[in-house]
């Protein structure tokens, strides 16, 4: 794979450290001799992009490659044939066709940038689109816990989203244990705005059931100014936030978000759609989990 | 590249402050620091009043600059700083008297230096050639003697004429190891902890500057590269300091065998002068050519 | 030379890695805490606890929302309400290099309701175990070994400068008057009077009720006023001072 990158003189060629540049080379920022790039040290793909019919830049100023005097200057040419003056073929050669693309084979879905709502959404009709979510996501179909709300479900009318926070790494696993950082960040919480908490009868700090289709995870009540309801068609909706830094494994700090969120995935890398799911909540008078 | 340039009344205090700082931390050095320190202070007040750059205005060529060309060698003078001589007299009668409380070794010398100088017998235009390099004779002074008091002599001026000179080019960039503005070789590094006004995060540990050893100026270099070679393999290079001084090292390169000293700054309250600094580093610098290595570029009391 | 901090909370991100490296460079147990409905926790100022991020929020007129952070620590005020408060000649001393103003252990022998009630931002606190009353040393121990607060090294963000007063006063007009451009209500607080110099771009009392000494804009104020002036009758004078 990295064929090219050890010479047998200069030894580890990533492990180049040299900023000498030409003048051209320079305008654009390239140091074709700092490490090294797979292959051949090209440093722009498809360079022969930026040049016309006879291998002059579209834009001398900032020349990625240039035909001069019967061979190309600036970074090394992507294929290295003449101009396509002189016969050499279309920049793209990687592709059947030789031209640039904005989708082809092995892509999920594309071209062009759509709006879907997320596999779970509060509304019955996307506005954007005729078709409500994508239809090339990928879900799960394992356990009892893969089940998703009906679109603009009554008995889930919030939207959940779920976020890290500056004094957990991630799921907290190890930060949790940093006596220091769950002195200023303990117990999981749930944001929520002055309209739903009272619509809901939640008092700031008071303990909170976040429930979805999948499970229950219980939250203090942190209302604020900061989550405000939208108003989407007409329809008020809700949207309460969560961080995702709390686990079972440090007792009384309370459970993983991920009791609520759906298993659904990004087409192309199973990306995992954390950030939108349906819940409800209601106030409890005693947490077990916190 | 960045350059650092500090106002001088500020440079004169912190001189001070760093002296009187390094003499209790560590007494051994103390004859040193009173011998070397009226020195640089005196030499602090001397640029603070010294003319800059004078001559035509430079037309630095980026693009040349870009590829190692520094700013003395693309002036019109040719090469080199603008000539001082008309100061050094007066530089002679303040630095001199000092220089001889400071060193009675060589205090007869420099009282014959300094009579040749009010004489005339060494002209002004003598004495700056020898103080960069050239070699000049007056009877009964030592030939190290003349090189020692000539280059400090003219050091303030070049220094006040680096600081005009270094601001022409800041910004640009200038990854070499020489100096930016004489092409001089550093003898002394400092990582600052650079206040930017931006938006963003800061680095803590701070950036390496590199000082030069001819005019003192500052620029901006790799962190984690030996600027003798421009080694970066962790394995050969190696941080030699005194656990009990976290913040005082020496970068040294297996590679090459050179070291620079190295203060590490980040942390501290008052960066201290970098030249008092380097001077508490002595026996660093001892350290590290005791294993072996070689400076880049000596400091006065390096050789003592 | 006296030494001053600039807290520039416009750029405070209430990372609170002040809050977090104060308590562990002078090694203060954890304290248990639960969420209550703010990211401020511990609640307030404690024993082990002697920076503390102040959380508050607004929802203005307009409709926009304002989320204002403020690292609360002692002021090391130059003439100190407190030290005047003391009835031990040693208990409450300032350094006279950095004008740090510092609690010795002899603070166990003073009474603690007094001398908190005389600090006009509400610094000092009781540590049960000890007795001794405690507040931010400005890090003295470091100050003294040419080493930043703590706290100043801790921020990522820069919103701290430790520095010669002279310096700190020139940099926080310098950046009162950047702040000012979008913030016409942008203020020093207490300027004049305090070494831990706060620029905040609002109304003080929206940050913190003890933000500034007089903070009549904030609720509260005025029983504490009264108190001063009733019980601490002596010591008005020293506040009055305080205030200008
Ligand atoms: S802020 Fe309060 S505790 Fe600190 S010095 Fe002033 S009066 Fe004393
Ligand atoms: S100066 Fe030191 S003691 Fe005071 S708040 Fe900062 S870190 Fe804590
Ligand atoms: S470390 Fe800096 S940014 Fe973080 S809370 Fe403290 S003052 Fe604010």
């Amino acid at each position: 794979m990295y064929c090219g990158g050890y010479s047998p003189t200069e030894g580890n060629l990533a492990k180049r450290r040299d900023l000498t540049q030409t003048p051209m080379q320079a305008k654009i920022h390239l140091y074709p001799k700092f490490a090294w790039a797979w292959p051949v040290n090209r440093r722009i793909l498809y360079n022969r992009a930026g040049v016309d019919l006879n291998g002059t830049p579209y834009n001398p100023a900032k020349a990625v490659i240039a035909w001069q005097d019967g061979k190309w200057v600036g970074d090394v040419p992507d294929g290295p044939a003449k101009p396509m003056a002189q016969g050499g073929p279309y920049p793209f050669i990687m592709q059947t066709e030789g031209h640039g693309q904005l989708y082809g084979p092995g892509r999920e879905d594309g071209p062009m940038p759509e709006h879907y709502e997320p596999a779970e959404t509060p509304l019955t009709k996307n506005p954007f689109s005729s078709q409500m979510s994508n239809p090339c996501m990928k879900t799960v179909h394992a356990s009892e816990y893969d089940v998703l709300c009906k679109n603009g479900d009554p008995k889930y009318p919030i939207v959940l989203t779920t976020y890290c926070m500056t004094e957990h790494w991630c799921s907290g696993s190890e930060t949790r244990n940093g006596p220091a950082l769950l002195e200023a960040e303990p117990q999981q919480y749930v944001e929520l705005s002055h309209e739903l908490a009272k619509e809901k009868g939640i008092k700031n700090g008071d303990f909170v059931l976040v429930e979805s289709l999948r499970g229950k995870c219980e939250a203090v009540a942190m209302v604020t100014v900061r989550i405000k309801p939208f108003t989407v068609m007409g329809k008020t909706v809700h949207l309460v936030g969560m961080p995702f830094a709390f686990g079972w494994t440090k007792p009384k700090c309370g459970d993983a978000v991920n009791r609520l969120t759906t298993s659904v995935g990004d087409p192309n890398t199973t990306i995992p759609e954390y950030k939108a799911c349906l819940v409800n909540l209601k106030k409890i008078a005693k947490a077990t989990e916190l | 590249m960045q350059t650092t340039a500090v106002e001088t009344p500020a440079a004169l205090r912190n001189i001070e402050t760093a002296l009187s700082r390094a003499s209790t931390d560590i007494p051994a050095l103390t004859p040193l620091l009173t011998a070397f320190g009226p020195l640089l202070a005196a030499r602090a007040r001397l640029r603070e009043a010294a003319p800059g750059w004078t001559g035509p205005a430079l037309v630095i060529d980026a693009e040349r600059f870009g590829q190692g060309a520094f700013v003395l060698a693309q002036t019109e003078v040719g090469g080199g700083f603008e000539d001082m001589s008309a100061h050094l007299t007066g530089a002679a009668r303040t630095l001199l008297p000092i220089m001889e409380q400071s060193f009675p070794a060589i205090a007869a010398e420099l009282k014959l230096l300094g009579a040749a100088i009010a004489s005339g017998a060494l002209t002004p235009k003598a004495l700056a050639s020898a103080g960069f390099g050239d070699a000049a004779a007056v009877p009964g002074v030592s030939e190290q003697t003349m090189a020692f008091a000539a280059s400090e002599l003219v050091r303030p001026f070049v220094e006040r004429q680096a600081q005009d000179l270094a601001a022409q080019v800041k910004g640009l960039p200038w990854p070499q190891t020489c100096c930016p503005v004489c092409g001089g070789a550093p003898n002394m590094s400092v990582l600052r902890r650079v206040q930017e006004d931006g938006e963003f995060l800061q680095a803590h540990g701070g950036r390496r500057f590199l000082r030069c050893s001819s005019c003192s100026t500052e620029w901006t270099h790799k962190r984690v590269s030996c600027p003798g070679c421009g080694c970066e393999e962790p394995d050969e290079l190696l941080v030699l300091r005194d656990p009990a001084r976290v913040h005082e090292r020496a970068d040294a390169c297996k590679r090459c065998k050179a070291f620079v000293l190295c203060l590490d700054s980040g942390e501290l309250a008052e960066v201290p002068d970098p030249d008092v600094a380097a001077l508490t580093m002595l026996p660093l610098e001892i350290q590290a050519k005791q294993q072996g290595f070689a400076p880049l570029a000596e400091h006065p009391w390096s050789s003592l | 030379m006296p030494k001053a901090i600039l807290i520039d909370t416009t750029k405070c991100t209430a990372c609170r890695g002040c809050q977090v490296g104060c308590k562990e460079w002078k090694n203060y147990p954890p304290v248990a805490t639960k969420q209550r409905g703010t990211h401020q926790n511990p609640p307030d100022l404690g024993p082990y606890n002697v920076k503390l991020v102040r959380f508050s929020e607004h929802m203005e007129s307009d409709g926009t929302v304002k989320w204002y952070f403020f690292p609360d620590a002692c002021r090391h005020c130059l003439d100190a309400p407190c030290k005047s408060g003391a009835s031990l000649e040693d208990s409450i001393i300032q350094d006279k290099e950095t004008g740090a103003v510092i609690y010795t252990e002899k603070t166990a022998k003073e009474n603690f309701e007094a001398i908190k009630s005389s600090c006009p931002y509400d610094i000092p606190r009781l540590d049960p175990k000890t007795k001794r009353i405690v507040k931010c040393d400005m890090c003295i121990d470091r100050v003294r070994a040419n080493l930043l607060p703590m706290c100043v090294k801790s921020c990522a963000m820069g919103a701290m400068t430790f520095g010669e007063r002279s310096d700190i006063l020139k940099l926080a007009a310098t950046r009162l008057v950047a702040v000012q451009k979008n913030n016409p209500k942008a203020q020093l607080c207490d300027m004049e009077n305090v070494s831990i110099i706060y620029l905040v771009a609002d109304a003080p009392g929206k940050y913190h009720k003890y933000a500034v000494a007089d903070a009549s804009d904030s609720p509260g104020y005025m029983t504490r006023k009264e108190m001063l002036a009733g019980v601490f009758a002596p010591l008005r004078k020293a506040t009055k001072q305080l205030q200008g």
